[in-house]
């Protein structure tokens, strides 16, 4: 259950980075540019990501959520969950030699999730000077998921059938557990104060985010500039008691950006990045675990405690050739590492269990094509100074971070 | 991974752009990310196990090495020695249930065979009827109850004559009743409505309800339509025109309907019958007067007034002057005066008036006089009607009482002689002819099917003893029941045996039996003393006197100490003659587990043919028996009960039963727990609630001698107790829906037997659990096979098993396993049942003797040979399990047994 409480909540590092205002020259990619003086460009940015339901693990492996968040009740599980199911074990592994007892198991609870979020980000920009660019944008999402749980796979009636019917005791034992691990799991959800996990369908705000872009260097081939984003947490933050919410906003930050770009020749550019991003120190309501075993905390746990979001560093590259005046194709690959969260409290709880698993990072791949009718439009050959570009994205290698698969489409107009 | 940066960095500059570049760049750059798509490692979940089928493969039966001179033939089948009645008993009973499970009925016919060698030879203890356990138990069970009943029923009888007649008193003054003369159909309707009012009267009334019900189905039933039927022929007979037809009529109908109407009447009736005809045969004076007197004589005054002085006044001052001898003798001509009064006066006036005008008017009046004479008289008799009927009434009521008070003063007699109808009808016995009683422990037997199949049984008596014991006779109820409820009838057929024949042959079976169930656990004599029941206490008090405690099912099952049939009883002439047999047991007292075992199997046999709610094949024999057929002094309606009750034989059957089960309760019980440490505990002891340390889920038990428990269990006496425990569990099953009253009626405390056996069928349950635990777990050896002999420490330690493996044992713990499987549900039983098949063939399966060996292969025991009982029991065994297998290894089974089946058959063909 904790597995898929990081479903959705490894969201935010990448909506973030998706969303905020990355190009608002007419370049692709990371080869940015900023806009001419008193040049105003509103732009649109849409897209769809998907392949949520896959994650880098901790050790880097990429599983399924379903299959990570499901759970085998066998013999083992279930003596955790109650200690008498071992008396029961040792009692029916005493029948025959079959070892019954062993063999024992309520099967899997699948927790299969089909999370989604499709999202439209309208941006503003507006050229300040010849080299100082800023804008602004905010994303609006809607965020789906479909989400069952299911048990498979119980041989609780097999082994009954084996044991018969003569003791009480036994069968007794065996009515206990036989029951809908689903609904049980609803109902344990409930009785600690979560919200039931249903199907999803929601819109809501993202982080308003202010950026600016300044151009500190320019020459004929190569440019550099520094690129300024604040967040502000105009978007809902984690729901504890919600499992399945979306919860990637609710930041303060601030992200600086250095930027280059190198033009090869006519047809080829350059283009890296390197950054870090500060998440500034808040206060958030958390359900503190009381150890290391508690994946679904009380809802009396739940307490408000200070927040300090790991730093984010990244470094990215890419290449663009220019197929035509108008048409771009470029290819890249960023890299993303987050250090852990940090919690406190003032109840001396266990708020570092809080942070597992917080830690991140991240590699991707990127290919876009644009059009662009810049050129044409200073040629005089179009009547609109624009640019559409699609996107396609992925995470390629990972560690405790979702498998990101965007496609994305961004409309930018020039005036 | 590496792949996609190795990737990444061949991209290499595609030079002048075209579009055809353009498209392969776009081509490589997906190709490229395509290839950098991280491969998903999956989560293994571990399939749970569901298939718990048999664990064994090997166990492939050899078939192919059988050579066509091993095949068994009928003349393979032979046995002969002295042996224990039981294995001739659960052979009997064996091949009865491998009969109708192959539908071989030549099988059956074997069966019957043997039971009726033991039954035609003096292997058991005869009695005549009269003598029987049941005759005596239903004289004693029943004299005081009888002898109550009997004044209370005096009491009744004599308290309802009163009330009966302040109703037909009553009854009488309301109705109204005709004054003047009417026609007799008039006058039946009157009676035939005071009847019927009579009947709601008293219906409504106070009357005993046994009175009541005789009296109005009398009244309603009977006499009703008698009288409707007398007023409608009443009615055809106004229809005569000639006066002595009618009268002939009315008197024709009243005799053909069975009413007396008493001499005086009668009398009157002749006359009025005859006068009309001599009326007609008037031909001169003479003759005429011969009428007239005859018409004076025959009339009443009244009418002698109205029609005699009007016809002939000077006579009839004359002939009232005379008296009826006179008249009589004026009619004949006797005397010399009254000649001459004939002569001269009446004579000479009767002609004077005419002969033919007499003649014609004497009709007339005859006629008239007649009729209304009738009329009238019925008119006079209606108002005494209801003393008429108060005294047949009390008449009838008088009978009864001195009916039932002769059977009170003599009940055994009267007893005696009712079972005495009723052993010549329902039996076909003779006066001396004999039924059988118990069986002797040990036969000499000697079947032999190899030249004409023969099957003779002879007694063995010990000591010139007659020895009988809890396995005799448990295992003769099993076969005896199996016989009578599937195979009896089917070989007397064969027989070309009378169908009234047969049933008498099935009452008298199932008679035989239901005596051994009353002897087990004792009744109430002809004397009102117990009866010297077989079971007895096992406690070991009285002991050294050897006059134990004997059995008393009402009390005994709230006793402290433990009841059972020993394995030995020597049988001996009562010391009084109601007792009807005298039983000691042998100074070593023994209750073996063998012995209970059959007890129990047997009780719960005859209990499962005596479930009162359904219908079994006693409700055909015994059951269909009325006492009331053989009682015909006393009302049907007191007596129209069942000679056999058939839940009150199921109650005590299972109260005998029951009785074996609760000594596992008790100070000495047979059971032993075996705990997960190894630790051993007595049943009794049991407590898991209080310590669940000694919780243990698997049992065994120990024979019984003088009251100290044996150190070693037999493997095959646990598995034949755990079958019978399943029998028993089997005929309780629904037991909710008996209508015996003891075990539904209440006792004191509120608590019902049938609740405390309801309740005890869990615990049963969890036995019969930890019985088959015991034998598919801790009786199995390395090889998979059985081992006879559980051991235990003095000390309360399981030691383990040992001994030499029989095949016997895997036979029995195969069928054990299957009855616990269908018990209590569970597949694990069936499953080792399946195992030890395999590991059965593995090691007995002998291709030189085209079936198993005795003990495993190679063993020099095996030069006997397998006998009867031991085929019998694999072939079960066998068939039990055949649908469970596999269709290779079902299919191999049926090869290998069908030889057998084949002997038998063959074998069956030579016996008469």
């Amino acid at each position: 259950m904790k597995s898929h409480i990081s479903a959705v909540r490894g969201l935010s590092a990448i909506l973030l980075a998706l969303v905020t205002v990355t190009s608002m020259g007419s370049h692709a990619m990371d080869s940015t540019a900023v806009l001419p003086e008193s040049v105003n460009s509103p732009a649109v940015r849409m897209g769809v990501v998907s392949g949520l339901g896959m994650k880098f693990m901790s050790g880097g492996d990429l599983m399924s959520l379903s299959e990570t968040n499901s759970i085998q009740f066998d013999t083992q599980t279930l003596s955790q969950f109650e200690p008498r199911v071992k008396q029961l074990v040792a009692v029916l592994n005493q029948f025959g030699n079959q070892r019954l007892g062993d063999a024992l198991s309520l099967g899997v609870l699948r927790v299969e999730t089909a999370p989604e979020v499709r999202y439209l980000a309208p941006v503003y920009a507006r050229g300040i000077s010849a080299n100082w660019t800023v804008g602004f944008g905010i994303p609006l999402l809607t965020y789906k998921n479909k989400i069952s749980l299911q048990q498979t796979g119980s041989n609780l009636d097999a082994v009954r059938a084996q044991i018969g019917n003569a003791s009480a005791d036994i069968n007794n034992a065996f009515n206990q557990l036989d029951v809908n691990l689903a609904t049980s799991a609803q109902e344990i959800l409930a009785q600690k104060g979560y919200k039931r996990l249903v199907d999803r369908s929601e819109s809501q705000v993202g982080d308003l985010q202010l950026v600016s872009v300044f151009e500190f260097a320019k020459r004929d081939a190569t440019s550099a500039q520094l690129k300024t984003i604040v967040s502000l947490p105009t978007g809902q933050g984690n729901d504890p008691d919600d499992l399945a919410d979306l919860g990637a906003f609710g930041y303060t930050a601030l992200e600086n950006q250095l930027l280059g770009n190198y033009i090869l020749s006519g047809h080829w550019r350059l283009a890296a990045k390197a950054g870090y991003r500060y998440t500034f120190t808040d206060q958030v309501s958390r359900r503190v675990p009381k150890n290391e075993s508690d994946s679904l905390p009380d809802q009396n746990s739940k307490e408000m405690v200070s927040r300090k979001t790991g730093g984010a560093v990244f470094v990215g590259g890419s290449v663009t050739y220019s197929v035509s005046e108008t048409l771009d194709l470029a290819a890249g690959i960023e890299s993303t590492r987050k250090g852990s969260d940090d919690y406190s409290g003032e109840n001396g709880k266990r708020y570092d269990l809080l942070s597992r698993d917080s830690n991140s990072s991240s590699d991707r791949m990127r290919f876009s094509i644009s059009y662009s009718s810049v050129e044409t439009f200073l040629a005089g050959k179009a009547w609109l100074p624009s640019m559409i570009s699609y996107e396609f994205s992925d995470t390629i290698r990972g560690i405790n971070t979702e498998r990101t698969t965007v496609h994305e489409v961004l409309l930018q107009l020039f005036f | 991974m590496k792949f996609c940066y190795s990737s990444f960095s061949r991209t290499k500059n595609f030079g002048a752009p075209n579009v055809s570049f353009t498209v392969g760049c776009v081509a490589v750059v997906l190709s490229v990310l395509g290839g950098c798509s991280p491969d998903v490692v999956h989560r293994n979940f571990t399939e749970p196990k569901r298939d718990f089928g048999p664990s064994r493969t090997d166990g492939e039966l050899p078939l192919d090495e059988i050579k066509a001179s091993s095949v068994p033939l009928a003349s393979s089948i032979r046995w002969k020695g002295e042996i224990d009645t039981v294995a001739w008993n659960r052979t009997i009973d064996d091949l009865g249930w491998l009969s109708r499970k192959v539908s071989i009925p030549q099988i059956g016919k074997i069966a019957f065979s043997m039971r009726q060698a033991v039954v035609s030879s003096p292997n058991s203890w005869e009695n005549t009827f009269p003598s029987t356990a049941y005759v005596s138990a239903a004289i004693g069970e029943s004299r005081e109850d009888t002898k109550k009943a009997i004044e209370l029923g005096v009491v009744m009888l004599d308290a309802q004559p009163p009330i009966l007649e302040k109703i037909l008193l009553d009854r009488n003054q309301k109705h109204v009743w005709p004054t003047d003369p009417v026609s007799l159909v008039a006058s039946v309707e009157h009676i035939d409505m005071f009847l019927n009012e009579f009947v709601r009267e008293v219906e409504r009334s106070s009357v005993d309800k046994a009175v009541k019900k005789q009296l109005v189905d009398e009244l309603r039933i009977n006499f009703g339509p008698r009288v409707r039927r007398i007023r409608s022929q009443f009615a055809l007979a106004y229809n005569e025109k000639a006066t002595y037809d009618f009268v002939a009529k009315i008197r024709k109908v009243l005799k053909d309907e069975g009413v007396a109407l008493g001499a005086e009447v009668e009398q009157r009736l002749d006359l009025a019958e005859r006068l009309p005809r001599e009326v007609e045969r008037i031909q001169d004076s003479k003759t005429a007067l011969s009428v007239l007197v005859d018409f004076w004589l025959a009339a009443s005054p009244e009418t002698r007034i109205e029609k005699f002085k009007t016809l002939a006044p000077e006579l009839y001052d004359f002939f009232q002057d005379q008296s009826a001898s006179d008249l009589q003798c004026i009619r004949v001509g006797c005397g010399f005066i009254t000649r001459i009064k004939r002569a001269l006066f009446i004579l000479p006036e009767i002609e004077s008036y005419g002969v033919e005008s007499l003649k014609k008017q004497l009709a007339e009046a005859a006629d008239q006089s007649i009729r209304l004479e009738l009329e009238s008289e019925a008119v006079k008799f209606l108002p005494t009607l209801h003393k008429e009927i108060l005294v047949q009434i009390s008449e009838e009521l008088s009978r009864q009482k001195d009916n039932i008070s002769k059977i009170s003063s003599d009940y055994g007699t009267y007893m005696r002689l009712v079972f005495g109808r009723v052993a010549v009808a329902k039996f076909g016995l003779k006066e001396n002819d004999v039924v059988a009683g118990l069986e002797t422990n040990r036969i000499r037997v000697n079947l032999d099917f190899s030249k004409s199949g023969s099957i003779e049984v002879k007694r063995l008596l010990n000591q010139d003893s007659f020895q009988t014991g809890a396995a005799a006779i448990g295992s003769g109820i099993s076969a005896a029941i199996e016989l009578h409820d599937f195979h009896v009838e089917n070989e007397l057929t064969a027989k070309s045996v009378g169908a009234s024949r047969i049933r008498q042959t099935l009452s008298r079976i199932f008679f035989e039996q239901l005596n051994k169930v009353l002897m087990i656990g004792g009744f109430k004599t002809e004397s009102s003393t117990a009866f010297d029941s077989l079971a007895i206490g096992i406690d070991g008090a009285n002991r050294t006197t050897r006059k134990p405690t004997r059995m008393n099912l009402r009390t005994s099952l709230l006793s402290n100490e433990s009841f059972a049939v020993p394995d030995v009883l020597s049988l001996s002439k009562p010391s009084r003659q109601d007792l009807i047999l005298g039983s000691l047991p042998s100074k070593v007292i023994s209750m073996s587990v063998a012995g209970q075992a059959e007890m129990l199997r047997g009780l719960s046999r005859i209990a499962m043919s005596l479930r009162d709610w359904e219908v079994t094949a006693f409700d055909r024999t015994l059951g269909s028996i009325n006492l009331a057929d053989f009682v015909p002094d006393l009302p049907r309606s007191a007596v129209d009960q069942q000679l056999f009750p058939k839940d009150l034989f199921f109650a005590a059957a299972i109260g005998n039963a029951g009785a074996i089960l609760q000594n596992i309760t008790k100070n000495y019980s047979a059971v032993g727990l075996i705990e997960p440490t190894r630790n051993m505990h007595w049943a009794n002891e049991s407590d898991p609630e209080k310590d669940p340390t000694k919780q243990a889920i698997m049992a065994t038990m120990f024979d019984l001698v003088d009251g100290v428990r044996a150190t070693n269990a037999k493997t095959y006496d646990v598995a034949h107790f755990l079958s019978a425990l399943v029998d028993f569990l089997r005929v309780t099953d629904g037991i909710e829906k008996t209508r015996a009253e003891v075990l539904t009626a209440a006792d004191k405390n509120g608590v019902r037997p049938i609740d405390q056996i309801i309740s005890a069928r869990q615990d049963l349950k969890l036995l019969v659990m930890a019985m088959a635990n015991f034998l598919s777990s801790e009786a199995v050896g390395k090889n998979g096979i059985i081992l006879p002999i559980f051991s235990r420490s003095s000390k309360g330690q399981a030691l383990g098993m040992s001994g030499e493996p029989r095949l016997a044992d895997q036979a029995a713990v195969i069928r054990a396993l299957l009855d616990a499987s269908e018990a209590i549900s569970a597949g694990i039983y069936r499953t080792a049942a399946l195992d030890l098949m395999s590991a059965t063939n593995t090691a007995f399966f002998d291709p030189s003797l085209a079936f198993y060996s005795d003990y495993v292969k190679g063993n020099a025991q095996n030069r006997d040979g397998l006998s009867l009982e031991g085929i019998a029991s694999i072939l079960i065994a066998g068939e039990r399990l055949s649908p469970w297998m596999s269709k290779t290894r079902s299919a191999q089974w049926t090869r290998a047994s069908r030889p057998w089946h084949n002997a038998l058959r063959d074998g069956a063909a030579l016996l008469p």
